[in-house]
């Protein structure tokens, strides 16, 4: 259980303070900002009542560490090692750790979905370890919780902190640091401004329904993969663009005639991945030649006869 | 399957290898930010057009001879270079070892995680012992690593440094095709065929040692057809080219499910792993989870999870699996599912497994479940750790069988930090299927170390119960089920289809012993045949087999049940005989290579063994070992199990099935025989090491045919055979393993002994080249505490026992020096391992047979007598362990016949004292005390016998001169004497001596230093009482001296953690003693400095309830307690007056 040696608000005042310093040394390295404190300026937690305090606390600082400062926050993690700063892995706990309780308080959880059990799992077990219950509900319970997130938090930005100072010293290696910060930056879009080009695409397209948030989180993973993993240089808005157009017009799932079950029928294989595999070169041969069930299932066959 | 699914189903098979080319930082330009840097810094201009390794050659490095900073700076620009999303992904597989040409430290980065550790491989002489191990992940650098210095593991940095190095790339390289085995898969990515140092004329050897579509090139590029090595192994299919990236290859296979990326391949959650403790989650720190997951798996809250739903027809899948699998591997999903039919058996064991549990004895008995092979032990061990493990209260530890020594450290640091954590005990379920002895050897370790432990193991059916109920308790899996386990078999059943129950039932007309075994092979592969009708597809099958072959009579009923699926899938035939050309002669014999294979699995596997894929591709003709993957194919017989540490094992689906198989097709020992010594002639001695896996394997399978198994009968005749063939192993391959060694040595007398048609000379001769073997492997052994060794020295000892069987004519002439020999090394044996049964009972059948011997001389014979009459005693005084055998009492009962029988007349007695001889002293004292207690408190009439003896000891003290035996006695009735007690009594003793009693007892002692040899009389228990009086006379000195003399002998044994007394005054009252906490470490134990004593001691935090000691603090009135470790701080309220 922590010492309480200062209480919410002032560790609110000293996380502000450190993320301020950060700022200011990432700016002189790359011209970047850290944490871009505008985007959250009228979104600042309260504490009282402690429960609520908690909650409002843990989406700031989700807003704070998958939002507004993700790459950022990615891009100095990467340096750790090099600089041999938090050996213990303190900040990537904390960070997930504030990706598990924004779930466990935001989400609905299953119990009987796997992931859902852990962060379930995991989020009893960090309450019980700041107040000796997995479900706290009492106030002074929800007080020594919150806390102990914020002195945490304290700690994860004095450790960036740390990591940009030693970036600063290095003398011999700060200028390409500075360049390769910046390259990573740019082809990682923040959500806001993904959010933005969506809204943007969308109205071109005539799909002004379409929530950009949503469609974001739908489809961000596929896109920033395909970015990703092109070796070749190329320019990022465009190719973001003809993703986001792409994802906007192909956002009816079309439907091939024939099924798993078909698949496991016809070729006398059991549930598993392989099911998975022949569906997709199914839809492969029909999108390529539509036609009917049993046709397809033959040309399925004679391409896993081929065995091409 | 297509052969994008056939690749990513072997790819999650495993093994699979990767090798990254020196072009794997490169993106599609061709820039490479780390050659870029180098130029830039070292070269003589900026870098132009694509740059390869060559690049780094003759620089301003090698002209300047600034390599060890130049090399630093390296390190440090990669360490700050960003790693690109490609190679993380590709660092998110669990690769089995990663093979090199680049020499930066980018994608080490990657491969250490929560989970992974990175271990190199710079220079030929590196061979890690685990190297396909997936948690410990070896990636060898052929051509050096820029993060060292040595000449021999740095890179290259001029032309003629680059060249020298390409042998050692050769060798290292060279590896490849044995890690890569014929099974698996050789993954390259990030190569380019101009310009790596890794040529295509260097990968033509390799690769070709490999079978086809076994090596995959990834990103490869239209120049690379231009190489015409490279053309000729794509054309041979020797090379498949794949034009994608290994990553996105990669992240297809995760997003179809075929492999899970950045998952620990033995665990399932990067939050950690968390063990419940008395309802409370406790994470287990990393270096424990690390080492004791290379022994057992923990089970840990994930385990408990709620598996997903599924369809039916996975569900039934599922099951299905479940029934293939559950007898090589713990599927703990299945579990969950209620796949496991619940046998009646079970409700019995889990009430025994919870009396223990609740059970405060530090010394629990073993619980042991016995029956025969396919009862259902495996499945029973497994559900018992589930439902313990759902109880939150016992951490539990599921070891698998295994073929290595168990590691019981490993264990042993697992309960550890689980009773740190509060554990009142630790369920340790052992589905070992071992000999009695290795579990008490597993509990007397763990018991030795202070471990409060319970545990489980599984054993064939054991006969001699009664004798073992004294240390174990015993539960019963029957292999037949029950009528009432019968009708709710069908409802069970009935879970996964509501017709399974009723064609079941159908079609059998008998529930054997094999049924449950049989079920798998009895279940259509999926549901929907279920619904097409079971009946006419077993009639079908069995249509078919006899349209292949119409003069097969198939009598189904000489099978049983599993049989009779056997026959049916075509893997037993009546007439035998797989399908295939014969071409491998083993013996006698011609086989084909089907049967052959068969042959080699299958005989260990009727045994439950699994062969080391190494071995078994060795153990193959040449020609055959290529293709041998495909031969896997063709039967659903054969299984493939991976441990933690990468290693590949062949086996049965269920031993029972292989009984079977080899029964019908192998029917004579001679056969077997033959595929064991075939076994035996290609294993391989390249580790020194314990954790050598043939060599395991290949003990296990002695143990299981060798003499104390139920196979002697069979295989006995055959002995000869099994050590000719480890003599060729060490004379024409020149493998000298001591554990080897030891074995033929053991075959060698067991041939002796059981083989009455050789001629004595014969007999003599082979036992003489037996010992001269052992003594070989002697000087091999470093360790002077190595338990090994005390094997040789008994194994020395038994086979003089066995010249004096086979000499009885010529027994006179040498026995006196055959007897001194056989004592000799049975001391040094006993002084290693304290514990040990074997040596004692050497010693007693050697005596046995020394005193049956006609014409032995008198004086010989009397003191050979006081001898065993003096080793029993020292077992009595002394060791609890072998005192707790049945087999001692039975020992001890025969040669007391065998003393009696002889007893001296009263005058032949008289004689002898009058000789003055110390064997007659010795038996005279021995026949005043003569039923004196080891385990309780002595009668006034027993402590009055002590003093008669002692009295008569002290008065012929002239004659005995420096006899141990006589001083051993004296010391020991002198302190019954006076105590009332035994001197090892209950824990915790105080010892009611005056000053000058101390310093009688310490004088016998230093007698018994210089009595005879040392090695039988100054044992741990005598250097334990050394510490104990000088520190009752204040010779602190000594007192720590004399502890650091046991740690120095002692390794094993249970008494070292028992605390047998505390430091006491003359009224037998604890001294209560102050200090100071003057140490701590991490585990929570540490040193008090004990003021009146002016030393520091060791305690435990725990033990007085101090949740964080701090340095000087002070902790008051508490005892000192003595044990073999020596003297520990023990708090006064725990004192048992």
């Amino acid at each position: 259980m922590t010492q309480f040696s200062l209480v919410p608000s002032a560790l609110m005042y000293e996380f502000e303070q450190e993320i301020k310093k950060i700022n200011h040394i990432s700016i002189d390295i790359s011209s970047i900002e850290v944490f871009d404190m505008k985007e959250v300026s009228n979104f600042k937690p309260k504490f009282n009542p402690p429960e609520l305090g908690l909650i409002y606390l843990i989406s700031y600082l989700y807003i704070l560490y998958y939002e507004i400062a993700n790459v950022n926050i990615k891009y100095l993690i990467g340096k750790f090692d090099a600089y041999n700063v938090d050996p213990d892995n303190t900040c990537n706990t904390h960070r997930k750790l504030v990706h598990d309780l924004r779930t466990y308080f935001n989400h609905s959880i299953l119990f009987n979905k796997e992931g859902d059990s852990k962060i379930l799992l995991g989020c009893h077990r960090w309450f019980y370890s700041c107040c000796q219950t997995a479900v706290p509900d009492k106030d002074e319970e929800w007080k020594i919780c919150l806390t102990i997130l914020l002195e945490k938090a304290v700690c994860f930005v004095k450790i960036l902190l740390e990591c940009v100072k030693s970036i600063e010293r290095d003398s011999s290696f700060r200028e390409e640091i500075g360049k390769e910060w910046q390259f990573f930056r740019n082809k990682n879009y923040s959500p806001y401004k993904l959010d933005q080009m969506i809204e943007l695409i969308a109205n071109d397209m005539g799909r002004e329904y379409i929530d950009p948030s949503k469609f974001r989180k739908k489809y961000y993973d596929r896109w920033k993969r395909e970015l990703d993993f092109r070796r070749d240089i190329f320019d990022y808005d465009i190719e973001m663009r003809k993703l986001i157009e792409a994802s906007i017009v192909n956002e009816i799932i079309p439907t091939i005639p024939i099924t798993g079950d078909d698949i496991m029928e016809y070729f006398a294989i059991g549930p598993g991945s392989e099911v998975g595999a022949v569906y997709r070169k199914a839809q492969e041969i029909y999108f390529k030649e539509p036609c009917k069930k049993d046709e397809l299932l033959q040309k399925l066959k004679t391409y896993m006869e081929g065995d091409h | 399957m297509n052969d994008e699914v056939k690749l990513f189903e072997k790819v999650k098979k495993g093994p699979v290898i990767l090798f990254l080319g020196q072009a794997y930082l490169k993106n599609a330009d061709g820039f490479d930010p780390f050659l870029d840097s180098i130029v830039r810094k070292y070269g003589d201009g900026a870098p132009e057009g694509e740059l390869s390794y060559d690049a780094i050659l003759d620089t301003q490095i090698a002209k300047s001879n600034i390599v060890e900073s130049a090399l630093g700076w390296m390190q440090n620009r990669c360490d700050r270079l960003d790693i690109p999303p490609w190679i993380k992904v590709i660092g998110d597989f669990s690769w089995n070892s990663v093979f090199t040409s680049s020499i930066d430290p980018v994608f080490s980065r990657v491969i250490r995680n929560e989970w992974r550790e990175f271990h190199g491989v710079y220079k030929e002489d590196d061979r890690p012992d685990d190297y396909r191990n997936r948690v410990r992940l070896h990636c060898t650098f052929l051509y050096g690593y820029v993060n060292r210095s040595d000449d021999r593991e740095r890179p290259p940095l001029t032309k003629i440094e680059k060249l020298k190095r390409k042998q050692v790339s050769t060798l290292l390289l060279n590896r490849l095709p044995e890690l890569v085995t014929p099974i698996g898969i050789l993954i390259v990515e990030g190569y380019n065929v101009v310009s790596d140092w890794v040529s295509m004329d260097d990968w033509l050897p390799i690769i070709e040692k490999l079978d086809k579509m076994q090596t995959h090139f990834f990103n490869v590029k239209d120049h690379f057809y231009q190489n015409e090595l490279f053309s000729y192994l794509v054309n041979s299919n020797k090379i498949i080219p794949h034009e994608e990236n290994l990553s996105d290859f990669l992240l297809k296979g995760d997003e179809l499910g075929f492999f899970k990326l950045g998952s620990r391949p033995y665990s399932h959650d990067e939050r950690g792993t968390y063990v419940a403790i008395n309802s409370k989650s406790y994470q287990v720190p990393k270096d424990v989870f690390t080492t004791v997951t290379q022994t057992a798996i923990i089970l840990d809250e994930n385990i408990f999870i709620e598996p997903k739903k599924l369809s039916e027809d996975n569900l039934y899948f599922e099951f299905r699996n479940f029934l293939s699998e559950c007898s090589n591997r713990m599927m703990w999903e299945g579990y969950l599912r209620g796949f496991n039919f619940r046998r009646d058996y079970e409700v019995n064991l889990k009430t025994e497994v919870d009396k223990l549990l609740k059970n405060t004895k530090l010394d629990n008995k073993i619980l042991l479940l016995h029956g025969q092979t396919g009862s259902g032990k495996t499945i029973a061990l497994g559900a018992l750790a589930v439902k313990i493990g759902k109880e939150k209260r016992f951490p539990v530890l599921f070891i698998e069988r295994r073929y290595e020594n168990l590691p019981y450290e490993h264990i042993d640091a697992f309960c550890d930090w689980a009773e740190e954590m509060g554990a009142d005990k630790t369920l340790i379920i052992w589905d070992g299927m071992r000999n009695w002895e290795s579990y008490r050897n597993l509990r007397s370790y763990l018991v030795s170390r202070g471990r409060k432990v319970i545990i489980v193991g599984s054993s064939y059916k054991i006969k001699d119960i009664e004798n073992l109920k004294h240390s174990f308790e015993f539960a019963e899996s029957t292999p037949q089920l029950s009528t009432v386990e019968l009708s709710r078999f069908f409802g069970f059943l009935d879970n996964f289809d509501k017709n399974l129950s009723e064609i079941i039932e159908k079609n059998m007309s008998t529930y054997d012993h094999n049924f449950l075994v049989a079920l798998y092979r009895l279940l259509p592969s999926t549901r929907k045949m279920i619904r097409q009708g079971m009946i006419e597809e077993l009639s079908y099958t069995e249509s078919i087999l006899r349209e292949k072959n119409p003069t097969l009579e198939v009598n189904l009923t000489n099978f049983g049940s599993l049989g009779k699926e056997l026959i049916k899938a075509g893997i037993i035939k009546k007439d035998d005989k797989f399908v295939g050309d014969k071409g491998i002669n083993l013996g006698s014999e011609v086989l084909s290579e089907m049967e052959y294979l068969t042959g080699l699995i299958m005989i260990p596997g009727r045994f439950g063994l699994r062969v080391p894929f190494e071995l078994l591709i060795r153990s193959l003709e040449k020609k055959y070992s290529q293709n041998v993957a495909s031969l896997f194919e063709k039967f659903d017989l054969f299984r493939f199990s991976e441990d933690v540490k990468g290693n590949i094992f062949v086996h049965a689906r269920h031993s029972l099935e292989a009984r079977l198989i080899v029964q019908s097709k192998f029917g004579s020992t001679k056969s077997e025989m033959e595929f064991i010594k075939r076994l035996i002639s290609k294993v391989k001695d390249e580790y020194s090491d314990r954790s050598n896996i043939e060599i395991e394997f290949i003990l296990d399978l002695l143990r299981y045919i060798g003499p104390n198994s139920e196979e002697k009968p069979k295989f006995g005749t055959y002995y000869n055979e099994i050590y000719m063939e480890f003599e060729k192993l060490r004379k024409e391959r020149a493998i000298h393993n001591p554990r080897l060694m030891l074995q033929e040595a053991y075959f060698m007398r067991e041939y002796v002994i059981s083989n009455d048609c050789i001629s004595v000379y014969e007999k003599n001769e082979i036992l003489a080249n037996a010992r001269k073997l052992l003594n070989e492997s002697l000087k091999m052994i470093s360790n002077n505490k190595s338990i090994l060794k005390s094997y040789i020295l008994i194994e020395i000892a038994s086979n003089l026992g066995a010249s004096l069987h086979n000499n009885p004519d010529d027994a006179n002439s040498n026995y006196r020096n055959l007897y001194i020999d056989i004592k000799d090394n049975l001391n040094i044996a006993q002084r290693i391992d304290p514990d040990s049964y074997h040596a004692f009972d050497v010693l007693c059948w050697t005596t046995e047979k020394l005193l049956q011997t006609p014409d032995i001389d008198e004086s010989f014979r009397i003191e050979t007598e006081a001898n065993i009459i003096f080793a029993f005693e020292k077992v009595e005084a002394e060791n609890f362990e072998i005192l707790q055998k049945q087999k001692f009492a039975v020992r001890k009962d025969k040669i007391g016949h065998l003393l009696d029988n002889k007893e001296m007349e009263q005058e032949a007695f008289d004689a002898l004292i009058k000789q003055n001889s110390k064997a007659g002293i010795y038996l005279r004292a021995k026949r005043i005390v003569h039923d004196l207690p080891f385990d309780q408190e002595l009668t006034d009439r027993q402590i009055d016998d002590c003093k008669r003896a002692v009295e008569y000891l002290q008065e012929s003290e002239k004659i005995y001169g420096l006899d141990g035996r006589c001083f051993y006695l004296l010391l020991r009735l002198f302190w019954m004497k006076n105590t009332g007690k035994p001197i090892f009594f209950k824990e915790k003793q105080t010892v009611s001596f005056t000053k000058s009693n101390w310093e009688y007892v310490l004088s016998l002692i230093d007698r018994l230093y210089y009595a005879g040899d040392k090695s039988e009389f100054v044992t741990a228990p005598l250097i334990y009482l050394k510490g104990l009086a000088s520190f009752h006379l204040g010779l602190y000195n000594d007192c720590f001296a004399a502890f650091k003399e046991i740690s120095d002998i002692l390794a094993f044994g249970n008494r070292r953690v028992i605390k047998s007394h505390l430091a006491s005054n003359e009224n037998g009252e604890p001294i209560k003693y102050n200090g100071t906490v003057s140490r701590i470490f991490e585990d929570g134990k540490g040193e008090l400095y004990v003021d009146n004593i002016r030393r520091t001691i060791s305690f435990s935090s725990r033990e007085f309830h101090l949740q964080n000691p701090l340095l000087n603090e002070t902790i008051n009135d508490f005892h000192i307690a003595f044990n073999f470790l020596g003297l520990k701080a023990d708090p006064a309220r725990k004192v048992i007056k």
